[in-house]
């Protein structure tokens, strides 16, 4: 177990994560036309982007690099807000980082299949590992670190190792983050022609629409999240208590690189794994932050596997994604849901999904409804990726 | 800590057995070449190039069209490591680089240039039709270690670790504590990377232009020592002492580069493969440019003769 003393998310709803989960609970969206780049001449032009970075010349920042920078830091500004790191020494301070695929500058790249090579900072600059030896270097920490990469699993992963380097003693206080930009063009590109993508252009607002029948596809979102991990032995000392994170599951579907098993059976082994570990019964979750992502045939395995997951108590469990109000975080929803999952175990409350107007039988869970209150329990929160990694987190209150 | 290595593989330029490749290395061989063809340009004076043929290793071999390079060399060394060995919830835990657009994607990229500058309204109009529809998919990092559980039907515990030389022993130090700390019983962990294919393979270069470039993968097979004495299993040594963190861990040459060149994400576990060949108790350590280090420490297993 891991006390929660910090945590931020800078989201496509806001730059806190507090605004972020005041306007899930009001039910807002931030989903609209993309407006980075020229995306009408794509099959897909919606989105749901990250908040604006101007650079110092008041120019609007788009490279990827540079937002993910800004992004993490703004998260990372948050999580350590009234959380001093003093009392640990710099050896048992852990930076665990969630990133996926580079997006390298396209002028750099045009530049490089066109013969020129890009000078060597530039290119580790750009790679997706860049930004962990900067996260490291904010917090002061010289102890173990790594950047997982796992598509829409690795800021899940990230958490979940956190976790493991407190309960075996190898850090006292370990940083777990998540950090994607994914309206670029040759994302839309790539996830366009992949046909994965919701093509509801004339209506954006209700385009992401997990567990809903007329679901056609997920959109792509991004942003950062952070929780700052303590052991309960340096915990009071660090930050205030603000939940607790306590169970890890993972697994692999060894299935397809897009789909997942129809009987969820993947996702019911990271997810019983993490109950298991938590030490949480099934009657014990109050909640399921679902990796619900709007798409056909990944929601369905997912609402399967949830089933599974908690026996008889599903029908009584209630279940929400948070992917219908700002769109698919990808590394970064895995971090994101479990800042979400501790803020709404704090209020009492969970967002319900957002655009869910017809519940797919297929998807058979016992729905958030809007404005719900939450009972005493743990969240489980998932993140299932795509080529099949699977991590579901367990999070209770303070 | 004690975690068994009941199993080797490996693909490298100088073959697929890793005591062959040892002798080969110590014997003076190099598998580096000038480059000649369409990489004569790049600007090295070594290129190591493996030819492998991962077709034999597919469940279905018309798979191989979805496969980056990386997973081309890792699949058929995972194959040799796990031997065969077939058990649920057996864990992989793979090192990756930077998965380059390979050629297919960059032409679509070209087309939808103007003066060096990507124009994304050209490219909606004329270059997605040339955009390979796997293209995002193959460029994630973890495409790598997905192709390869989906192959062997690994359905343990996974993760892919992103970043160059050293990551392969980061992924061998997440394995050993999965095992340890009982979450597996048996894990395939390494590193796959290649340095000298896809559409960038130029700005690749720069990682290894100190001692020529390659490419290639490596593979332990890890396991509860109770559960390899179990079932029969031949130990070939067993891993004592793990860690991983930012910073120096006490780094030490990595012998094969002036063989195979620098192979990017797959050399920590290359080093710690072929070391484990010629020693029988010994420390490999590496870090790499994002500060991602990892040490690995073994042994003679307990019953091996002295």
């Amino acid at each position: 177990m891991a006390v929660v003393v910090g945590r931020g998310a800078v989201t496509p709803l806001g730059h806190t994560l507090a605004t972020s989960m005041d306007r899930l609970l009001a039910g807002e969206g931030a989903i609209g036309p993309i407006t980075r780049f020229d995306a009408s001449s794509f099959p897909v032009n919606i989105g749901a982007e990250g908040p604006r970075v101007h650079r110092a010349d008041g120019s609007v920042e788009d490279e990827a690099v540079a937002l993910c920078r800004a992004w993490l830091g703004a998260a990372l500004d948050q999580g350590l807000d009234g959380v001093d790191l003093d009392p640990v020494p710099p050896a048992r301070r852990g930076v665990f980082l969630g990133a996926e695929a580079s997006r390298p500058p396209v002028d750099q790249l045009v530049a490089a299949l066109d013969g020129k090579l890009a000078p060597a900072e530039t290119v580790r600059a750009h790679a997706p590992w860049a930004l962990v030896r900067e996260t490291a270097e904010r917090a002061g920490a010289l102890g173990p670190a790594a950047v997982l990469s796992t598509a829409c699993t690795s800021s899940g992963q990230a958490v979940g190792e956190a976790l493991l380097a407190i309960e075996r003693g190898e850090v006292d206080v370990a940083i777990a983050a998540g950090v994607d930009m994914l309206v670029h063009p040759l994302m839309l590109a790539g996830f366009a022609r992949l046909g994965a993508l919701s093509t509801r252009n004339d209506a954006p607002e209700r385009a992401s629409r997990p567990f809903d029948l007329d679901r056609d596809g997920f959109v792509l979102g991004e942003g950062a999240g952070v929780v700052v991990l303590a052991s309960e032995r340096v915990a009071g000392q660090v930050g205030p208590r603000l939940g607790r994170v306590s169970g890890y599951g993972c697994s692999s579907n060894a299935w397809r690189i897009t789909d997942s098993p129809p009987d969820g059976r993947g996702a019911l082994e990271a997810m019983e794994a993490a109950l298991d570990h938590a030490g949480v019964g099934r009657d014990g979750v109050a909640w399921v932050h679902a990796h619900g992502t709007s798409t056909k045939q990944n929601d369905q395995s997912e609402a399967a596997a949830i089933r599974r997951a908690l026996g008889g108590s599903w029908e009584q469990t209630p279940v929400s994604s948070t992917k219908g109000a700002m769109g698919h975080l990808v590394a970064a929803c895995g971090v994101v849901g479990v800042a979400i999952a501790v803020e709404a175990l704090a209020r009492g409350q969970a967002p319900a999904t957002r655009n869910l107007e017809r519940p797919d039988p297929q998807c058979q869970v016992r729905h958030v409804q809007p404005g719900e209150g939450l009972r005493l329990g743990a969240a489980v929160v998932n993140a299932f990726g795509f080529g099949g990694v699977n991590a579901s987190v367990v999070v209770e209150g303070a | 800590m004690r975690v068994a290595v009941t199993g080797l593989g490996v693909c490298t330029a100088l073959g697929d057995d890793p005591h062959a490749v040892v002798s080969a290395i110590h014997g003076g061989r190099s598998a580096l070449r000038r480059p000649d063809g369409p990489r004569g340009e790049l600007p090295i004076d070594g290129l190591a190039e493996v030819d492998v043929d991962v077709r034999p290793f597919l469940r279905r071999r018309k798979d191989k069209k979805l496969l980056p390079r990386a997973a081309e060399l890792a699949i058929p060394a995972a194959r040799r490591a796990l031997g065969d060995l077939e058990l649920d919830g057996i864990g992989c835990f793979l090192g990756v680089g930077r998965e380059p657009p390979e050629n297919e994607t960059a032409r679509a990229i070209l087309a939808s240039a103007t003066d060096g500058e990507l124009d994304p309204v050209k490219l909606g109009q004329d270059g997605l039709a040339l955009y390979p529809p796997l293209a995002s998919l193959r460029t994630l990092p973890n495409l790598v270690l997905a192709h390869v559980a989906i192959q062997l039907g690994l359905t343990g515990e996974g993760a892919s670790v992103a970043g160059e030389g050293a990551v392969g022993l980061v992924a061998v130090v997440r394995a050993c504590q999965a095992i340890d700390e009982g979450r597996c019983r048996v894990a395939l962990a390494g590193g796959a990377d290649s340095l000298c294919h896809g559409a960038l393979a130029r700005d690749h270069v720069r990682a290894g232009r100190s001692y020529g470039v390659g490419e290639g993968a490596a593979w332990l097979r890890l396991e509860d020592p109770a559960h390899a004495r179990a079932r029969g299993a031949t130990v070939l040594a067993e891993i004592i002492e793990v860690e991983a963190r930012i910073g120096r861990v006490g780094t030490g040459a990595v012998e094969h580069r002036a063989a195979l060149g620098s192979c990017g994400a797959a050399d920590g576990a290359l080093a710690l493969a072929l070391s484990l060949c010629s020693t029988s108790a010994g420390r490999v350590a590496l870090r790499d440019p994002s500060s991602q280090s990892a040490a690995i420490r073994w042994q003679p297993p307990p019953e091996s003769p002295p």
